[in-house]
């Protein structure tokens, strides 16, 4: 039987947690607490050889499994089709590979990382897998729980407020969920998301316009998207370095796959798309001007991936194939790339022991993570033979009618390329003294090199080979959201555009002169950006919700 | 009007409120308990159907209110069990640390 092959991808790793959490009483030597972070490797590389077999079933037709043998509208379903196909893939792809990464350091917590780091990847496949409103808020609950256990297990002063602010928001985004599906729920009486997608165009306006809102305010919470991103940084930047690559690549992808999941039910609302170009620009540019000011490396990261999410909203938001399809390719390579660049961080830190890259001066005496760092700075500046190009030149195409937010967009990335020719310059360029002699450091361990090669290569393929992506995975989920699709035809590797990114790389190193020569300003206003609380942040979400809310009013 | 689900949404924005204008640490956590319970009053009403009963163990129930949200609800209230036992976890852990609990006052500038 294979009817019940969804099942075993999200129960894997609960199974998993679950052993360990009975053995970790009888693990009382050294050699023993070894034990648990053997199970949880074979628990999350096993869904990825799930995934794989299921590869050639997958694209023929979608796969349902209904718990407990209900019939259609009323089970519990758990679903495959090509979109949540390709989330799910490469969150078993990042997590595994994350967490070969922190494999090292999990001896310090005796068995309680690898604990909650399987519940969040079971929430991660639960959210993707799930064919009803309400079971992907259960399992969206299951995977923020733990991971803002997992912030906790960071540098452990910091990361308890960034938690503490993330549980906070987060659990008022999942409140607006909640009512979002209890007015749909009101209005339809159905929660499966294909059964409601029937439904959701026929109600009333205004009924439509209150329950957008409430869902937009979930989604844009979880998918940081500005003024909804102040949680972000904080908590990305405190947790452990692998559990950032899977929060950075994967979790907050969550927010817009239940984005797309949710829109596609068919709101018949004008000014959507405004909406999303005019936050989506927000977002890149936003992110960048505020990783510039930034010495902290995983910081700066973080904003980075603000700034990618706003590229991936405005690419999305055009709701034009090519758009969506150059989105969902942005949101693959950018789980990839992210997750790289999270993991080189990690291994700058392990050898260090500094974040602040003013710090770090380790010339080339760590090769490998030298060279992984410039590929996967290539790919998220988007420099032709790398995977970011590919994602970026389709969206740029999909927005060739908005020109304000192409040159936006474009600016972003100059900034781009500033900050991360910066994290080059103070890290690895810059060498500094010690006593008069140049700091030397090791090379990370081994496992740590394999994931980060893993995943540089990963960035290289889908940048070299776009049509092989495109025709097999990317194509088809696109076809399941925009509905009635058309061909699209991106054209990749133009002289012309080659052209263009060096100038920009130009450009960007230019203004990277300005950023050191202003250095004492731009420490002044890091400090004052980070004086923003709780309270304010909260106040500037709801103030957010209602000008959009009016937006909506005004123009219906 | 007053039924269940208005006052169910009051509770839940007199929560937000709350969470805007609190600076303690554990008022915000009870806030944010209020607004919980406001959305779980909001979907409990939402099923409730005027002199229902609840269409369990006879089975022969000729006016049942709707059982879904109900069962929903009981998820949700475990959820929130987690999360609120989480969020006073750290609180005690943030006063452990910073001596304080005014998320005004939590400042570490260290980079």
């Amino acid at each position: 039987m294979i009817d019940y092959e969804p099942v075993l991808i999200v129960i894997t790793p609960v199974i998993a947690a679950s052993i360990i959490s009975f053995l970790l009483p009888f693990l009382k030597t050294e050699k023993l607490q070894e034990i648990p972070k053997y199970i949880a490797l074979t628990a999350l590389a096993l869904p990825l050889f799930y995934l794989i077999y299921l590869a050639p079933q997958i694209s023929s037709s979608a796969l349902e499994y209904r718990m407990g043998g209900w019939t259609a509208p009323y089970a519990i379903n758990l679903v495959i089709d090509s979109f949540s196909y390709i989330f799910l893939l490469t969150a078993s792809l990042i997590t595994t590979l994350a967490f070969v990464f922190s494999m090292r350091d999990e001896k310090k917590s005796k068995g309680k990382f690898s604990f909650f780091f399987l519940l969040m990847v079971a929430g991660i496949y639960g959210v993707f897998l799930s064919g009803d409103l309400f079971n992907i808020y259960v399992f969206f609950e299951l995977c923020v729980i733990t991971s803002y256990i997992l912030v906790t297990l960071g540098d452990q002063t910091r990361s308890l407020k960034a938690a503490f602010t993330y549980l906070i928001l987060g659990s008022i985004a999942s409140l607006f969920f909640l009512i979002g599906i209890g007015l749909l729920y009101l209005n339809t009486g159905a929660l499966n998301i294909a059964h409601l997608s029937s439904l959701v165009s026929r109600l009333d306006t205004t009924v439509q316009i209150v329950v957008f809102i409430f869902l937009f305010g979930a989604v844009a919470v979880k998918a940081a998207i500005p003024p909804f991103h102040t949680w972000l940084v904080d908590a990305h930047s405190t947790a452990p370095s692998s559990v950032s690559a899977v929060l950075s690549g994967i979790t907050v992808k969550i927010g817009l796959y239940i984005f797309l999941r949710v829109f596609s039910l068919g709101f018949g609302l004008q000014g959507i798309t405004n909406l999303l170009l005019v936050l989506g620009v927000c977002a890149a540019l936003g992110g960048v001007l505020f990783a510039i000011f930034e010495y902290d490396i995983k910081r700066l990261l973080a904003y980075h991936t603000i700034s990618q999410m706003g590229f991936i909203v405005v690419g999305l938001g055009t709701f034009t194939a090519i758009g969506v399809a150059g989105g969902i390719y942005h949101i693959v390579n950018h789980a990839v790339f992210k997750g790289l660049l999270f993991l080189c961080a990690g291994s700058i830190i392990y050898r260090t022991g500094t974040k602040d890259i003013r710090k770090h001066g380790i010339g080339t005496t760590m090769p490998i993570t030298l060279l992984t760092y410039l590929i996967a700075a290539f790919a998220i500046s988007g420099i032709t033979p790398f995977s970011g190009s590919v994602s970026k030149s389709m969206i740029e195409a999909s927005i060739s009618n908005y020109r304000l937010v192409g040159f936006l967009l474009t600016v972003t990335c100059i900034g781009t390329v500033t900050t991360f020719s910066k994290i080059l310059y103070y890290s690895f360029i810059k060498t500094l003294k010690k006593d008069g002699v140049k700091q030397r450091f090791q090379e990370v361990p081994f496992g740590m090199q394999l994931s980060m090669t893993i995943l540089a290569f990963f960035c290289i393929v889908l940048g070299v080979l776009p049509h092989l992506w495109l025709d097999t995975v990317i194509v088809p989920a696109t076809s399941s959201i925009t509905g009635g699709y058309s061909q699209i035809s991106p054209q990749f590797f133009e002289p012309l555009g080659i052209v263009k990114e060096w100038i920009l790389v130009g450009l960007g190193i230019l203004f990277l002169l300005v950023v050191i020569k202003q250095r004492e300003n731009v420490d002044k206003i890091r400090r004052k950006i980070k004086e923003l609380h709780l309270n304010l942040k909260i106040v500037l979400m709801m103030g957010a919700l209602t000008v959009i809310f009016l937006f909506f009013r005004v123009l219906h | 009007m007053i039924n269940g689900m208005n006052i169910g949404i009051i509770m839940f924005l007199v929560g937000l409120f709350g969470m805007m204008t609190n600076k303690n640490i554990i008022k915000i956590i009870m806030s944010l308990t209020v607004a919980e319970n406001g959305v779980l009053v909001f979907f409990i009403s939402l099923g409730y159907v005027i002199g229902g009963q609840s269409p369990i163990i006879t089975g022969d129930v000729t006016n049942p209110v709707d059982p879904l949200p109900q069962a929903m609800m009981i998820t949700m209230i475990v959820i929130n069990l987690c999360l609120t036992a989480l969020a006073l976890t750290i609180a005690a852990w943030i006063y452990h640390k910073y001596h304080t609990l005014n998320v005004e006052d939590i400042i570490d500038d260290r980079l």
